[in-house]
């Protein structure tokens, strides 16, 4: 039960190159936040500072208006769930998430109990005798996050604890992750780098590049709206394409068309997904091309065409199929264009 | 990662214990007095002639000669032997597995000394007296003989073999297989094999106890009877001039091969 | 197929059968012979013979508190070493590793300086005041104690670092973040995860404690005897044949004992040396 505020954060390895600087967020109370960017770009070193493995340079961590930044790990009681699950080679599944409780020298009984309902809840009760070489990736898991929200954290902080899993344990396990998560309605950030993992389950998405926070919402606004290019290349908008502003929502693509969309001042590129450009039967088309490549995607196909604007990629759920070398002609409905000012 | 500070200090202490003694050996063998002492009395290097002097040059080429043959004979034996106990893997191969380490469980002295029993009895038996040299080279070729297999096996270990019937799939024969691919591929484990078995040898001290006599006693020995004897800083010179053979030689497996492949 | 391991393995097999189990077999034979007849008397006498018993003391007394001296400075050792990173680690290595190469003589006679009559030991302690007169602690068994621990810490440092390399930091930082101390972190985690490691430096040094001859020759002498000291000198200097063959067997199979018991208590404990 707690919010969290992150107040100019500034983090580095070296003590010279600050990988976060000016870095903001703030979670309120039980939501769960993802981080999500590409591979390198902060996200673990984000997640590490707020647990206190990494020193802060500046800034604040606040939990609740109280200052973290300077408590030792030990102290801070958040949960964390690791990428490799650390579960402690040398314990069962009950002494796992039993330590934490035990450090806290919660009396036998009770801990008992506590150790047993969590793993009732994380579907493990069986296997709490069990060391955890002998558990699959997904029961670690489990145990990992049992151990991680038996102590009753502030915080759950979560980095990429599904990257070990198969995609169908994925699902399952987001499921379970969200379940426990609104049961104890804990605030929780979550890392990944999957966008539909983080969307489907996040109550808001941070997208981060490069050490800072591009763009910070719920997952709908960020889908159909990103405020750049990096996040609409990241999201999914798969074309984007140069434009200059003719007039009031007027927009000049490179081969001299020009289309409408809604007003924004100072525009450099729009955007528009794959499954949303139309494919025009006959007559006036905003592009002609012909199909360089075709893929099949299991309800539509996704074609690749080389036209004036360069190289476009447009899903179509017809069912039957162009071939290489056809020509297609395309349309971009005004409602489905996004457009990116940077 | 944040380390604490009294093990910082604790740990700084412990490889003050490792190295102070070494550091000692040095400034003693300057003495110019009769004695080991520390700190010494005077700078002199009078030490470090009489550390070149015949007996300790007869007892490193003893101790080199004896070393060398031995790591080679011991390579030309475990090396197959490595092979055959990577690649197979059946209950066969398991149990001769012992055999090849048994002589790890042998004291060195208890090696030395059953060895020793078997000079005697083929003196006597077929009056025919086994040059010294020779049976202390046999001893220390028992001595290596599972470190080689261990060192080389642990290269062996990563080996595919199906690389073996891929070579053979291509019209490589045996002899190809064995000397384009196979030798080729473990020669960084050959060359630490190598170090490793020459430098057990050569300071190897129980092994050799009752089997070296005269024109075949290695320098170690010839050092400890120093020691016994004198006590005088002349060991010290030597002890000063093998450590830095030793430092040469330790420099050169971290620049070829990295510590990680040794001491495993 | 049959052929290539006879190939490849038979060689050895005669090379490990002429040059270890005939002159082991003969020497068991020679320890139970007694003139032409075969026998326990040679052990008999043995066990009556109080050198042997005092140098049997000794052996277990010096081997104890070396293997516990290494364990109890090696694990600290180690674990600081594991977790340094990059050339500092090996620089920390190299001096771990370095002692090894050279032999127990140049690794010793910087003990018999520090320990001897008026050495830095006894100089040290009489400007501390603990002592009024410059003494000697070489030829006892705390000289055999310091020296050999010297020798054989390296030993125990590698065979912890090479377990606890495979510790993932993570781990542990699971430990801290549950509320763990660092120190509380290193007994409930780094330790019993290190248990294999453990074992196999338990192993080395006892072993090599127990057979151990240069050291104990060099800094115990004939006052402080222990048994690879006493083969040697009922062998060269006082003649006692009968007794040698008997010494080295005995030696041997109480090493083969320790080892087994070791291993034994390991598995009895669940820290065996197997990886899943
Ligand atoms: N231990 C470290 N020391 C120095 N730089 C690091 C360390 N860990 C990560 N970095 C750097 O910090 C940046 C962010 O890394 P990280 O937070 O791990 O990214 P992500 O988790 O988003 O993939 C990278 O440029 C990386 O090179
Ligand atoms: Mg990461």
């Amino acid at each position: 039960m707690a919010r969290l505020q992150l107040n100019d954060l500034k983090v580095s390895y070296d003590g010279k190159v600050n990988i976060l600087e000016n870095y903001n967020l703030d979670i309120e109370n039980g939501k769960l936040v993802s981080i999500l960017g590409p591979s390198g770009c902060g996200k673990t070193t984000t997640l590490r500072a707020v647990a206190g493995f990494l020193d802060t340079r500046g800034g604040k961590i606040l939990i609740d208006d109280e200052d973290y930044s300077k408590t030792p790990i030990n102290k801070r009681n958040f949960g964390i769930v690791f990428q490799s699950y650390a579960l402690f080679p040398n314990m069962t599944v009950y002494e796992n998430v039993a330590y934490g409780l035990k450090l806290r020298k919660v009396p036998v009984e009770q801990r008992e109990k506590q150790v047993l309902d969590i793993l009732e809840t994380v579907e493990m009760i069986s296997f709490k005798d069990r060391k955890p070489e002998n558990l699959s990736g997904g029961q670690r898991q489990r145990v990992a996050l049992a151990r991680a929200l038996v102590i009753s954290p502030k915080l759950l902080l979560l980095d990429e604890p599904l990257s070990n899993l198969d995609a169908k344990l994925r699902i399952e396990m987001r499921a379970q992750i969200k379940k426990m998560q609104q049961k104890y309605k804990i605030t929780t950030i979550l890392i990944t780098h999957d966008q539909e993992e983080c969307f489907s389950i996040s109550d808001k998405v941070a997208i981060m590049n490069n050490g800072k926070i591009e763009q910070y919402d719920t997952p709908e606004n960020i889908y159909s709206s990103p405020n750049s290019i990096f996040v609409a290349d990241f999201v999914g908008f798969k074309n984007l394409l140069d434009v200059t502003k003719v007039g009031n929502g007027l927009y000049r693509l490179s081969n001299g068309k020009e289309i409408k969309a809604e007003d924004v001042e100072n525009p450099k590129k729009i955007a528009i997904r794959p499954q949303n450009i139309a494919v025009a039967q006959k007559g006036e088309s905003l592009i002609e091309g012909h199909i360089k490549v075709r893929t099949y995607l299991g309800d539509s196909y996704q074609y690749e065409v080389d036209s004036d604007l360069g190289d476009i990629v447009v899903n179509t759920s017809d069912s039957i199929a162009l071939n290489t070398g056809d020509t297609i002609k395309l349309n971009f409905p005004e409602s489905e264009i996004c457009v990116l000012t940077d | 990662m944040k380390k604490s500070k009294i093990l910082t200090i604790f740990v700084f202490m412990v490889f003050f214990y490792l190295v102070y003694p070494l550091f000692i050996t040095v400034v003693a063998s300057f003495n110019s007095n009769d004695i080991l002492t520390f700190p010494i009395e005077g700078f002199s290097l009078k030490w470090y002639k009489s550390a070149f002097s015949s007996s300790y040059l007869s007892g490193f080429t003893i101790s080199f000669q004896v070393g060398i043959l031995a790591t080679i004979i011991s390579l030309i034996f475990g090396v197959p032997v490595a092979y055959g106990l990577a690649k197979y893997n059946d209950k066969f191969t398991n149990r001769i597995k012992n055999i090849f380490f048994s002589p790890i469980l042998i004291p060195g002295i208890v090696l030395s000394y059953s060895l020793f029993l078997c000079w005697v009895f083929i003196a006597k038996e077929f009056d025919m007296k086994l040059p010294k040299f020779f049976v202390l080279m046999l001893a220390h070729i028992i001595i290596l003989f599972p470190y080689t297999i261990r060192v080389i096996g642990g290269a062996f270990d990563k080996f595919d073999f199906l690389i073996e019937d891929a070579a053979t799939s291509l019209g490589a024969s045996k002899k190809d297989f064995i000397l384009h691919i196979l030798l080729p591929s473990i020669t960084p484990a050959i060359v630490s094999a190598s170090v490793l078995s020459f430098i057990t040898s050569f300071n190897n001290i129980p092994i050799s106890i009752f089997l070296y006599g005269r024109g075949a006693t290695p320098l170690p020995i010839i050092m400890m009877q120093d020691v016994e004897k004198y006590g005088n800083p002349g060991v010290a010179a030597v002890s000063v001039v093998l450590l830095f053979i030793t430092i040469g030689i330790t420099f050169l497996i971290e620049k070829t091969l990295g510590l990680n492949n040794y001491g495993r | 197929m049959n052929k290539e391991k006879a190939i490849i393995f038979l060689p050895s097999l005669c090379l490990i059968a002429v040059l270890v189990f005939i002159p082991f077999l003969m020497l068991a034979y020679k320890s139970l012979s007694v003139g032409d007849s075969i026998g326990i008397a040679n052990y008999l006498e043995l066990f009556r013979d109080s050198t042997f018993k005092k140098a049997l003391k000794n052996t277990f007394t010096i081997s104890f508190y070396v293997v516990s001296a290494t364990l109890i400075i090696g694990l600290p050792t180690a674990y600081f070493i594991s977790r340094t990173q990059g050339r500092l680690k090996n620089v920390f290595l190299l001096l771990i590793l370095f002692p090894l190469l050279t032999n127990a003589v140049v690794r010793s006679i910087s003990w018999m300086i520090i320990l001897g009559y008026d050495g830095i030991l006894s100089r040290l302690l009489n400007n501390l005041g603990f002592l009024m007169e410059p003494i000697s602690f070489m030829y006892s068994k705390f000289a055999v104690i310091v020296g050999s621990t010297y020798i054989f810490l390296p030993l125990m440092i590698i065979s912890l670092i090479g377990v606890m390399d495979n510790i993932s930091e993570e781990v542990e930082d699971a430990s801290i973040s549950l509320g763990a101390t660092r120190f509380k972190t290193f007994f409930t985690i780094i330790i019993p995860n290190s248990i294999s490691g453990i074992i196999v430096g338990l192993v080395l040094v006892f072993t090599a404690t127990l057979t151990a001859y240069t050291t104990p020759n060099i800094l115990g002498g004939t006052r402080t005897v222990v048994l690879a000291t006493l083969v040697q000198q009922y062998g060269t200097t006082l003649g006692r044949w009968e007794l040698v063959s008997s010494i080295s067997i005995f030696l041997f199979v109480l090493t083969v004992v320790v080892i087994t018991l070791i291993n034994k208590g390991a598995e009895a404990i669940g820290g065996t040396n197997e990886k899943k």
